[in-house]
């Protein structure tokens, strides 16, 4: 009986949260209700009457019976007051205060308990979200936090919610040693799996606005696959009952091969991120128009811009060259219009520098990039000088033939292959690294089809303990350097070991006296290691882990800027390019931005802005300022890609 | 009749604004994006003319184009090479594939109009 008895405390206790609370109930009714005989020990009789604590208020019946019992259980002081009753009631008082404070003492106890469980829950990210339209960070690795600050540079008001394997306290210390700007932002980091439906719907991810999907720092190898697997769980329709306004999802991918599946398990409805795919395509940017990480990031980054598609009035049979020269404090990218095809789904098409002679209709959207909470003005006519076309000149493109690469990682074969894609002539690349030999196999196996006879790749061995081998290599003779993150000697980081690598370079540089020594391209996995390289011949630094944030975050807000990026960076369509000012106006002259947009439309170039000495990259200048150029000045273009 | 264009373009956008421009001017128009497409296409679409862009991935336009014109059912539909290569030797190449006219990226709609209407059969 006992036993049984055990048994099913022990079962009502561990399934039921409200079973301790009842129990204590029971108890204490059950102990009133002793207390109450006292009424058949002399509870009101003419002795105990004269005690302070003994009253026969309404009548000596069942109420002062319990109201005198009741009082000792929650008042422990009610003993005392009833000094000069019989001792039988004394005895009742007595058991009936004595079983108070175990009662009490216990309820007490359970509150505190229940408050320490929610408190833990809490701690360990365990609790459950109650919030909607919020943005939901499903995974954790070193772009976290750069994406939490973009989202506080881009104005993000609502809540951050971060459901990751990673343990909770690492989050919490990335968050707290991350920038300032991250204390106006909301951040709730919870502990879970991202890839378990009812983790999911514990952080409320049907009821939020964004999802960012990032790659587990935890899962390694098989993130992706993690990855896959939610894509697939959030669209499911198990996932999206009862809510019209599905959230805006972007998801990182580590592997291009996978980015295939990855958009299957979105069912094409979302950005996928290809962090190997965008890191190459980046770098040969780069390669091909030194300067252009600075520019990326000041378009993308820096929170100054935002890239929107507008309802322009009276569009009918204007010419794209025309409007593009008339928005004075914006610049009109391209056009974006309905696609609508009989028995097919509308798409919304956009394209990005059209011809300056695409007559637009009512049903054409411009996309116009513009800074923040600034409205579009119309430029005055008065910054046009009367027109002097300057002299039709070959504008020199890009055309890199000779790439040294030092180091190696799994992206070796991506930047080879985007290389290629560019290449208007035979191309060599020599890949200087750590075990050469295995590296080469490596790259065969997966890149069989870049060993042609129009692309010379070639392995030689190079380790940092062997730095004389660099100099033979003659690194000055090639058109472009590439130094990538080599991440697969865990005795040195791979910042480090690209910083040494650049001190080499700057080592021969100096040694040589080389003037014109070719563009470095190096790519860092922490923005802080910028700063370690100045002095070096680094042109642009690719900071893998920033570039990538700025994406995810810009793409989770506005999907349809997917297409613009892709654009700007695939090989044979439309590129930011750096232009010498000369092909568009006259060094040491005054000209006006004006002037400057309306020549690079005879090259079909919109002008995103220019690149000054002095100024640094300033985007999107107002059309009627007025400037003097020279000769190292470049102006920044929305180009067609031109291979000549 | 509406004449019927086999556009075959990889760059999606620049396929998406050709397009565009050419229904507008009243032509009927169909989409390849790589080269063995576009055969395929020449072939089951029967168009009046193609554009041909030369960079193309799985088959690139060159070989697209001395195919078709080896090929005694295509020979006969012009094609017109479209390139972002605006060397003369790219030109030299496009024609000496078979290519019947030859432009460069970004078009310049009215020169292509000029070009296409001489190709085309009456």
């Amino acid at each position: 009986m006992f036993k049984r008895l055990n048994y099913y405390l022990f079962l009502f206790s561990t399934t039921s949260r409200v079973f301790p609370y009842l129990l204590i109930l029971g108890l204490a009714s059950s102990v009133i209700l002793v207390g109450m005989a006292a009424y058949f020990f002399g509870l009101f009789s003419a002795d105990a009457l004269l005690a302070e604590g003994i009253d026969d208020a309404l009548g000596g019946g069942i109420l002062d019976t319990l109201w005198w019992s009741m009082k000792h259980i929650l008042d422990p002081g009610a003993l005392s007051e009833n000094y000069g009753a019989p001792v039988g009631v004394i005895v009742f008082a007595l058991f009936n205060s004595i079983m108070g404070l175990i009662i009490t003492g216990a309820l007490i106890g359970f509150i505190v308990s229940a408050i320490q469980s929610a408190m833990e829950d809490a701690r360990r990210g365990s609790a459950t979200i109650r919030e909607s339209g919020h943005y939901l960070v499903l995974g954790w690795n070193r772009k976290g936090i750069v994406i939490l600050e973009l989202l506080a540079k881009l104005g993000a008001s609502n809540r951050v919610v971060i459901l990751t394997d990673t343990d909770i306290e690492q989050v919490r210390t990335d968050i707290r040693q991350g920038p300032r700007l991250l204390k106006q932002l909301k951040i709730l980091p919870m502990q879970g799996s991202i890839s378990v439906n009812s983790e999911l719907r514990r952080v409320a991810a049907h009821k939020s606005s964004h999802i960012i999907l990032l790659s587990e720092l935890k899962s390694g190898a098989s993130g992706d696959l993690t990855t896959i697997k939610t894509l697939t769980l959030l669209n499911s329709n198990l996932f999206q009952e009862n809510h019209d306004k599905r959230p805006n999802i972007v998801a990182e991918i580590v592997n291009k091969e996978n980015a295939v599946i990855a958009g299957i398990a979105s069912k094409h409805q979302h950005p996928i991120v290809s962090s190997s795919d965008f890191i190459s395509k980046t770098m040969v940017q780069c390669a091909r128009y030194p300067g252009y990480a600075e520019i990326y990031r000041e378009l993308f980054a820096s929170g100054l811009f935002q890239i929107e598609t507008s309802n322009i009035p009276d569009l009918d049979g204007v010419l794209f060259g025309n409007l593009a020269i008339l928005v004075n404090n914006g610049v009109v990218l391209g056009v974006s219009w309905l696609d609508q095809k009989p028995d097919q789904l509308a798409r919304r098409v956009s394209v990005l520098n059209p011809e300056p002679d695409y007559d637009l209709t009512d049903d054409d959207q411009v996309i116009v990039l513009r800074r923040v909470d600034e409205p579009l003005v119309k430029v005055s006519l008065d910054s046009f000088s009367s027109w002097d076309e300057p002299p039709e000149r070959e504008i020199l493109r890009p055309n890199v033939k000779k790439v040294l690469i030092l180091a190696y990682n799994a992206n070796l074969g991506l930047i080879v292959t985007e290389l290629a894609k560019h290449a208007t002539s035979d191309i060599s690349v020599v890949v200087a690294c750590a075990d050469a030999m295995a590296a080469e196999a490596q790259v065969r196996s997966r890149y069989a089809e870049l060993f042609t006879d129009k692309l010379t790749l070639s392995f030689t061995e190079f380790d940092l303990a062997e730095t004389w081998r660099l100099e033979a290599i003659q690194p000055w003779e090639f058109d472009v350097i590439f130094i990538i993150a080599d991440e697969a000697d865990k005795t040195i980081d791979a910042d480090s070991k690209t910083i040494m690598l650049l001190l080499l370079l700057s080592e021969i540089k100096s040694k040589r006296k080389i003037a014109e020594f070719p563009p470095v391209v190096a790519e860092l996995l922490n923005s802080e290691s910028r700063q370690l390289c100045v002095g070096t011949p680094l042109t642009d630094a690719i900071v893998s882990t920033e570039i990538l944030s700025i994406q995810l975050a810009q793409l989770v807000r506005d999907p349809f800027l997917e297409t613009l990026y892709k654009e700007l960076l695939n090989a044979g369509g439309i590129e930011i390019g750096l232009r010498r000012i000369d092909h568009y106006a006259k060094l040491g002259e005054p000209v006006s931005m004006a002037d400057i947009a309306r020549s690079a439309l005879r090259f079909n170039e919109v002008t995103l802005g220019y690149r000054a000495t002095d100024a640094g990259v300033v985007i999107n200048p107002n059309k009627d300022d007025v400037l003097v150029f020279n000769e190292n000045d470049r102006l920044i273009v929305l180009a067609q890609q031109i291979y000549a | 009749m509406t004449k019927k264009i086999l556009i075959v373009e990889d760059n999606e956008m620049n396929r998406d604004m050709l397009s565009r421009r050419l229904m507008r001017k009243g032509y009927e128009i169909v989409i390849a994006v790589d080269g063995a497409i576009g055969l395929e296409m020449m072939k089951s679409e029967r168009p009046d003319l193609v554009l041909m862009d030369m960079g193309l991935p799985v088959m690139d336009g060159w070989t697209a184009t001395a195919n078709a014109k080896a090929d005694a059912e295509l020979k006969d539909i012009p094609i017109i090479a479209l390139t972002a290569h605006a060397l003369e030797a790219d030109r030299l190449r496009a024609l000496e594939a078979g290519a019947d006219d030859f432009d460069t990226k970004p078009v310049n709609l009215a020169g292509l109009l000029e070009k296409m209407e001489a190709l085309l059969p009456a």
